[in-house]
Parts: C-alpha cells; structure tokens; sequence
C-alpha cells in the first residue's frame, strides 16, 4: 500500500482536497477565536429576567386575587422572592458578559447550581419520598457551602419545599430532571472546580453539528475524491498495472478501494488534525472525561428523539455543566445516565466511519465502472448533489443513507434516523453498493 | 507443448462480431508476430488474452490455465505491456519495480537484478513521468520480466522508439527467448517482424487469415525485373516458357517482371530472349520481403470477400 498511498499523495488533486478541507476546517477556528457569545448569551439572559418578570406578574396576580392561609402566603412570598433573585442575577450576569468580565462564566455556573438546588426543592415532595436537597445532597452542600452561600440568599430555599401549585406529575419530574442537573454539576464543581474548557472538542462539535456546511461538503469531497482518484489512474493507464496483476477481477476494485478509502482518513485527519493541535495548543485540551447526561435506549432503538444532553457552550469551548433537560417528556430521566464524553464520541464516530466507507464506495464505484472520465466526473457530482439535498432535507428520506447526518448529530439525536437505524442503514448499504460495484466489475471489459 | 493456446475464440459487441473463431498458439521459445490492419482485432485478441475483455465463446489456455476459470495461475505465467506503457507518474522507477515485485511475490535479489537490467542507472530515481518512451519502455519490460513468464505478450513494443532504442529492444526480445520464454508481439514495422519472429499470424477484420512462416521464397520465387527492347514479343516469347506472372511494369521504358523457380530458367530465359533478337538492356534481381508478402495476404482476403 506504501507504494499506491505515495502516489495519490504525490498527485496535485490530493492536495486540492486537502486544502479545501483546511480552509473549511480554519474557518470554523477563525470563527471561535474571534466569536466570543458573550454579547448572545448577554442577550439570552436579559430576554430570560424579561420573562421572568412577566412570569411573576402573572403569579402574583394569581395567587392575590384569591385568599389563601399564612402558610401558603409564607411560602407564596419566599417563592417570589426565589423568582425576583433570579431576575436580578439574570441582569447582573447579563451586564458582566457585556463587560467580558473574565469571572463570568464561573458566576453563572455558581447562579445555575444553586437554581437547580432551588427548583429540587421546589418540586421537593417528602411525604412521597422526593425529599429535600439538604438531605439528598448534604455531603455536597456541606463541602460547598462557601462556594454555593445557599444561606446568604434573599429568600430561605429550604422552606421552597412543598409547592401547593403544581401538580404531583409535573413535580415528578421535575424533581428527577433537577437532580439530574445537580449530580451533573456537582460532577464539574468536583472534578474541575466549575465550568470547564472542552477544547479542542467544541470545535469537533462545531465542525460536524452547529455549521451544518462543513459537514456537507466534507462529503461531498469524499466522493469527489475517490472518483478523481480512480479516473486520473485510467487516464494515466497505471490502472492497467493492477489489472494484469495474477488473481480474481475482484482483487481491482478492493486494491483501489483501500488505497482510496486509506486516503480519505489521512486527509480527513491532516485537515481536522491541524486545527485541533492549533486550539490544543492555545488553549489546552479538556473535556474527554466530562459526563453528559445519556439515554442509552436511544442509541439503541428506532423511534429518534434528543436522548443526550448537550452541554451549554460558550467561548471557546468552555462548558459550565449540562442544561436543565427542557421538555423531560422527550427523554425519560428514569433511563438518564452518565457517560464520558470520550465515550459518547466513540459513538458518535462509527456512524462517521461508517459514512466515510459508504461515500468512498460510491466514489471509487464510479470511477471504477464509468467508461469515459468525464461522464464518470459527471455522475460523482450528481451523487455527490443528491448527497448534498439529502443532508438539508432528511426528513422525509429515511431510508436514503445519503441522508444521515454527521455521527456527532446523530449520535446526539433528534435526527430523523435514530444511532441504531443509521447504523443499519449504512451498514445494509455498503454491502449492497459493493455487490453491486463487484458483479458489475466481473461482467465488464477493461 | 504450448505456451498460448486459443481455440475457438469469438468476441461480440451487440450485433457486431469483431472476432471471429480465432485459433492459433504460441510454443515455447517461440517469437510470434501478430499482424494485422488497424480495426483487425489484434488488440482485442491481445485483452482477451490477458483477461481483461470477456470473450463470447472460445478458450485461451496460458502455460496450461484457462484464462477464464483460472485467471491467477494464467496471469501468473503472462507479462504483457499492452499499448503504451503503464506507469504511475508520481512514482521512481525504482518504485515501479519494488511495487511490481510485491505484486508478483518476487525476491528483493530479483528486484535488483531487473534495476541493473533497465540500464537506467541515476534515472531509476526519477520520476517516470520524465521518461522518455525509450526509458519508458525499458522500465516495462524489466517489470514485464520479473517474474519470469513463460509467454510476454507486446503490443506495439516499437512505437515512438528510436532506431537505437528498436535495436536493442531486438536484441532483449532475442535474450529473452534463449531465456525460455516465449513473445507474442504486434507492430506494424514489418522489417522488425520479419527480423525476430519465427512466425507470423496476421488477422484481418476479426478472421485468421494466415498463421505460419514467413514462406517468401516460397510465395514469390527469385523476381526479376527486365528493360528490353519489346516488349510485346518478350512477353509472347517467354509465357508458357519461364516463369510465371509476367508483367509489365509502371516503370515505362521497357521492363518487365517476372518469377522463375531457379538459376536454370534464368539462363534459359536469356537464352530465348537472344535468340529472337530481343536485347535485354537491365536485369535487377528482387529480393521478396514481409511487405510483399502481407499484402498478397490481404489481396487475397479481398478476393474471397469478393467471390
């Protein structure tokens, strides 16, 4: 292979591939160093304390426009008082995004520990054995006092406990989502003091999920590729070489096939390599270890929902612990685990693998079996366009493996395919494209 | 016993039928010229050959391997350099070499004996996109060799070769004979045909027209080219006498050719010329060639498509 790999890499058009990819690749870097998020997530608060307050209006308007016992006023007030600190801190850590105060991200994560606190204790039910978190949590808030100063807050969020207003379901699972959102933080307070920098891995993260384009065309220059490989070797006729060589027709397809395929991994690595080892170096390399709240059933059944939670982001790559998991009815939190993120890109990078061997077949197929090099050229760009509406169109073509997006979303989910359908699907495909590549091969005259 | 062995071999595109029961073979130590005009099949029996066409029916036995069944062992005693020279354009030649002999499952010792056999010294580590088609074509039959085959199959092995280059491509083809192998090759330099092989076979329009030695002698006897005085009355006096197909040539000014059988008939032919006082200004003598001879074969064919 030494032989065949130094000659596709000594060939101009391997190096237009590998540029264009790190130019994409460098694009997604320029755009981290240079973005910050801090005015959006400035924003995203200011908007958060803006609904915060119209959601106490409507509380307070609820509540006094009926007469209800001390308690119940008691508790009523220390709720509003819950609500209002969280407007304000809203504001106060929207402004110092505003400034870029370097402490900001810590604050934050502080400010959401403690609201997941408060919100478990709000949808705390002790008589149902949902107890509070000073008895849930109370190693960890005895050795986090001084960070957390639970008692220093302008409201008692141990007296939040017993909520008269929500109904027994919705506690549920708030109670389960809420203490899944605390173990998880807890995690980071204790392993890595707060938010951590899980650099290089949000620009993998950005890369194949957020900008969606990058993913496309790193496709799209799979299958380009592999043809350009096959057809320069007919034009340049050393694909006679091979095909004289003693054994079965067979033994063609698959010598060019892993050269091809090899290829396509070192070019994958070299233009993914180079900006990792630039963000590795600037700012570190962090995060394999972070957990990330899993259902593991996701992976492994056919009905796609979101069965991961993604990790709030902001800078480069700093994660300040898993967002509250919003709409719990998607994800079961019963079936809620936690996995290393090494683990869940593992995950995430067989159904990437799985992609690259499909559209290097589909590639190599059709420089191998076309006649004349520009109808060859000609058909890898249509499939590498049905590639390219597939990725933007997904939902209704579900059994069209052009389809499946990136390993990272994928394994994620929400996409329209769930890990296991995809796997399936690429895995029946590829078998079916190499039969097809392999009969074919055998009936045709060189 | 036979190196290559092809019977019955047809090949079909659609309604076209571009070979047509093809049969001959190539024994061992045997150079073989394939002739044939542009369009006759010769390339196509040559990829048929090598396995890399599907024939419509027939067999090709390689070294005793039937092409289609036992592609492996077939190839395995076949090297061929089919039209130009394959080569990799990124690649030494000295990479050529070690990637073949990868290929071929041959020794490092074999390897480097094949590098000394190029004759092309600092070359080797050069590109071959740089070659030039000499140094080309010297590189692919050291690869062709490598593994010793027992038939080399040429295509074309002369073209763009210069007259250097044709001589000692002559000279190799003759040592790789005494070496036990056995060369099929086509070209359309018939001089260098009839100089190496020891038989030809020539195609025409996908039929065998002809498959054996090389018979000029034969075909055309000794020819004689004559400028006479008349030569009218020369024809009329030697019809019948000496001599066969006697004809007027395009030259003007008296000649005539014609074919005796032997040095007798000459003196006879003088002799009667003399008699009847018709002067015999020049005489030259023509040696028959390839040339001639291949196109009588193809006068022939004509004819039968003719008739």
């Amino acid at each position: 292979m030494k032989y065949e790999l130094k000659s596709i890499f000594k060939n101009k058009v391997t190096w237009i591939f590998i540029f264009i990819l790190i130019i994409l690749c460098l694009k997604t870097v320029l755009f981290l160093e240079v973005n910050n998020f801090n005015n959006e997530n400035a924003k995203d608060l200011a908007y958060q304390a803006a609904m915060q307050e119209a959601t106490i209006g409507l509380e307070k308007r609820g509540f006094y426009s009926q007469k209800h016992s001390a308690n119940e006023t008691k508790w009523f007030e220390n709720m509003l008082a819950f609500d209002n600190w969280k407007v304000d801190t809203y504001r106060y850590i929207s402004k110092c995004y505003k400034k870029n105060k370097k402490s900001v991200e810590k604050e934050e994560f502080i400010f959401n520990l403690q609201t997941y606190i408060c919100v478990f204790n709000l949808n705390a039910d002790p008589e149902k054995g949902h107890k509070a978190a000073s008895v849930v949590f109370d190693k960890m808030l005895d050795q986090n006092e001084s960070i957390l100063k639970l008692k220093e807050l302008p409201f008692n969020y141990e007296e939040l406990v017993g909520n008269p207003y929500a109904s027994e379901d919705d506690k549920a699972a708030l109670y389960k989502s809420s203490k899944y959102s605390i173990e998880y933080n807890c995690t980071l307070l204790k392993n890595y003091g707060g938010p951590i920098n899980i650099n290089p891995l949000w620009f993998l993260s950005n890369q194949l999920s957020f900008d969606q384009l990058p993913t496309v065309l790193i496709g799209v220059l799979i299958i380009l590729f592999a043809t350009s490989v096959m057809v320069e070797s007919k034009k340049n006729r050393s694909i006679q070489l091979v095909e004289l060589v003693p054994g079965k027709r067979v033994h063609i397809f698959t010598h060019y096939y892993l050269s091809i395929w090899i290829s396509s991994i070192v070019i994958i690595g070299i233009g993914f390599g180079i900006p990792l080892l630039i963000l590795g170096l600037r700012h570190g390399i962090h995060g394999w270890n972070l957990p990330i709240l899993v259902d593991p059933n996701g992976f492994l059944g056919l009905k796609p929902y979101v069965h991961t939670s993604d990790w709030g982001i902001t800078g480069i790559g700093k994660a300040y612990g898993g967002r509250k998991i919003e709409g719990y009815d998607s994800i079961p939190p019963s079936t809620l685990v936690f996995w290393p993120v090494w683990k869940f890109m593992i995950t995430a990078f067989i159904v990437s693998f799985l992609k690259i061997v499909f559209l290097n077949l589909v590639g190599c197929g059709i420089g191998l079996l076309a006649k004349r090099y520009r109808t060859a050229l000609l058909i890898s760009v249509c499939f590498a366009g049905i590639y390219g509406i597939s990725q933007y169109v997904p939902a209704n073509l579900k059994w069209n493996p052009f389809s499946i997006q990136s390993g990272w979303d994928t394994a994620l989910g929400g996409t329209h395919v769930t890990w296991l359908n995809a796997v399936i699907l690429l895995v029946v495909s590829i078998v079916i494209v190499s039969i097809a590549i392999i009969r074919w091969n055998n009936k045709r005259d060189y | 016993m036979s190196v290559l062995s092809i019977t019955g071999l047809n090949k079909q595109i659609g309604n076209h039928r571009i070979l047509k029961n093809i049969e001959f073979d190539v024994k061992e130590q045997e150079i073989v010229g394939f002739l044939g005009p542009n369009g006759s099949g010769k390339s196509t029996t040559i990829k048929c050959i090598c396995g890399l066409y599907h024939m419509t029916s027939g067999k090709i036995l390689i070294n005793g391997a039937d092409v289609t069944t036992k592609r492996k062992e077939a190839l395995s005693a076949l090297g061929a350099s089919i039209e130009s020279p394959s080569l990799y354009p990124q690649l030494t030649g000295r990479d050529h070499l070690k990637l073949m002999g990868r290929w071929r499952k041959v020794s490092r010792e074999r390897v480097k004996e094949m590098e000394e056999y190029t004759g092309l010294g600092v070359h080797l580590d050069k590109l071959t996109n740089g070659y030039s088609m000499g140094m080309k074509m010297r590189l692919m039959l050291a690869m062709t060799l490598l593994a010793k085959p027992k038939l080399i199959i040429l295509d074309e092995p002369t073209n763009g070769l210069d007259p250097q280059a044709v001589f000692e491509l002559r000279e190799q083809m003759e040592a790789i004979r005494r070496e036990g192998s056995s060369i099929l090759f086509s070209s359309h330099q018939l001089g260098e045909v009839e100089k190496l092989a020891d038989r030809v076979v020539i195609l025409d329009q996908g039929e065998k027209v002809y498959d054996g030695i090389i018979p000029t002698h034969l075909m055309r006897g000794l020819e004689y080219h004559l400028q006479v005085s008349d030569v009218q009355r020369a024809i009329e006096q030697l019809s019948g006498e000496v001599g066969k197909e006697i004809r007027v040539l395009e030259k003007g000014d008296g000649w005539i050719a014609l074919t005796i059988e032997s040095k007798e008939q000459f003196n006879q032919m003088i002799s009667s010329l003399q008699s009847n006082q018709i002067s015999v200004y020049d005489i030259i003598k023509c040696e028959a060639n390839l040339e001639d001879f291949y196109k009588t074969i193809y006068e022939r064919s004509g004819s039968n498509d003719k008739e």
